[in-house]
């Protein structure tokens, strides 16, 4: 902790014999107000027009909270936030201790309720608490050349850092471009059912041998890994694409009853006005067929 | 003389593969109209009495036939084969005359052939034996209606 007199001093800046008041922000003349709002908030210092009564204070200290609530004004000359400042008799120098309601400020404030609002130059930033509603609100509003952000940085060095959302209802995410989610382990979402008991679930993970995973209660399983993309149906026995109006072929056991028909047909006669007919006279066109029967195996996929 | 095994064999020859002297299908509608007037001409040349008429006949069966390759309506092929086998037959009769010392008249059979009973039967699927044994057996009975007649004495003679 530092001394008083070390922050303050004794000789202080005249309140002219005044304990107190209420003031107004200002710019001094002939300086850059940027180079200037800096050296504020760089300093914890700044100037104020004392009030009725009384002049200019230059450079006097004030609280840290309450200069997080100051707005300057545009030009020398002009009145920013009313502020409230004391002063100590024995430093003798002006504090300004708290900012009142800028009449700029469009925010009503109401019991149990406190907000913060930033503007500038078409930005936004504004956190509400309204104890009433039971209710944060966060906005943020970017204007044509800013974006708008929400930034949230959490790092610890044992690479464990949280964060923990719980809702007893919904999460709506709603965006209007894209949400990515990036991870360098997993990214996962379980749903379960009130006990707990997990009923579906989506995997993304590059740790384990499936990159990609979907379970679910009834038997229903994707699971993507290097050597193939596996689509599960344990349970009902079931797999549609689309309507699943009609059933996927088993190519081998096509081609088994297409042998066996072939070879059936080999030998089939047909009923003529003078008796049964001969065999086919076509066998070589019938082999060339049959040979290129394994053309139809799917090389991409296979099913039960 | 007519011999009913000796045209049992013959259509044998061509339609059923389990007969000893099969000598194979017809490859072609165009090869079987030649194979069938030749199943008619080893059946009636020896007829008795002796003819000159079985080539010519042989001829005009096979120009019937030929229709058959190009049209496959049932009802059309007995016509056309039934047409086939009757002017052949005509053919066997009309040459009765023409043989040394000209004096048999030859006279087809007096009712028209109808072989519908065996080409059914080939179509319900009998055995290739067994359609030529019905077919054989239509045409031979109806072969045996036709008679001769001696222009000198009068004297009518079946076909034999």
């Amino acid at each position: 902790m530092h001394d008083e007199d070390e922050i303050l001093g004794i000789k202080g800046i005249t309140a002219e014999n005044a304990s107190a008041g209420v003031g107004f922000v200002i710019v001094p003349e002939n300086i850059d107000i940027d180079l200037y709002k800096e050296d504020v908030y760089r300093s914890g210092r700044i100037s104020i027009y004392g009030g009725y009564g009384h002049s200019n204070f230059y450079n006097i200290l004030i609280d840290r909270e309450a200069l997080q609530r100051v707005a300057f004004p545009e030009k020398a000359g002009d009145m920013g936030s009313p502020v409230v400042w004391i002063n100590i008799p024995k430093h003798n120098e002006p504090i300004v201790i708290a900012t009142l309601k800028y009449d700029e400020d469009f925010n009503s404030l109401s019991e149990f309720r406190s907000r913060t609002t930033r503007e500038t130059e078409g930005n936004l930033v504004d956190f509400d608490l309204d104890a009433k509603k039971g209710k944060v609100t966060l906005n943020i509003v970017g204007n044509d050349t800013t974006n708008g952000e929400f930034e949230v940085n959490i790092n610890s060095r044992n690479g464990k850092g949280g964060f923990k959302i719980v809702v007893n209802g919904k999460l709506i995410e709603k965006v209007t471009d894209s949400i990515i989610k990036i991870s360098e382990k997993q990214i996962a979402n379980v749903v379960t059912d009130k006990k707990g008991v997990i009923v579906a679930s989506f995997d993304l993970n590059s740790q384990e041998e499936s990159r990609f995973t979907y379970e679910d209660e009834f038997g229903n399983a994707v699971i993507a890994t290097e050597e193939k993309f596996n689509i599960r149906a344990d349970k009902s026995s079931k797999i549609d694409f689309g309507d699943g109006a009609e059933p996927v072929v088993l190519a081998k056991t096509l081609k088994s009853l297409l042998d066996e028909y072939d070879d059936a047909f080999k030998k089939a006669t047909f009923p003529t006005p003078m008796g049964p007919s001969g065999t086919r006279m076509n066998e070589q066109e019938f082999k060339k067929v049959r040979d290129k029967f394994e053309d139809f195996f799917s090389k991409l996929t296979n099913t039960d | 003389m007519l011999s009913k095994e000796l045209l049992i064999g013959e259509i044998r020859k061509y339609n059923d593969p389990y007969y000893e002297s099969f000598v194979g299908y017809p490859k072609t509608c165009q090869l079987s109209s030649e194979v069938w007037p030749i199943v008619f001409s080893t059946y009636a040349i020896d007829i008795v009495p002796q003819t000159l008429g079985v080539p010519q006949g042989e001829i005009l069966a096979r120009l019937n036939i030929l229709q058959i390759c190009s049209n496959n309506d049932y009802d059309i092929f007995i016509e056309i084969f039934t047409r086939a086998i009757t002017q052949f037959t005509q053919m066997v009769a009309s040459g009765m005359i023409m043989v040394f010392p000209h004096r048999l008249q030859g006279i087809p059979p007096p009712t028209p052939i109808n072989l519908r009973p065996a080409f059914d039967a080939g179509m319900a699927g009998v055995t290739a034996k067994e359609f030529a044994e019905i077919f054989a057996e239509i045409v031979d009975t109806w072969y045996r209606t036709g008679t001769a007649v001696n222009i000198d004495t009068g004297i009518t003679v079946f076909w034999s």
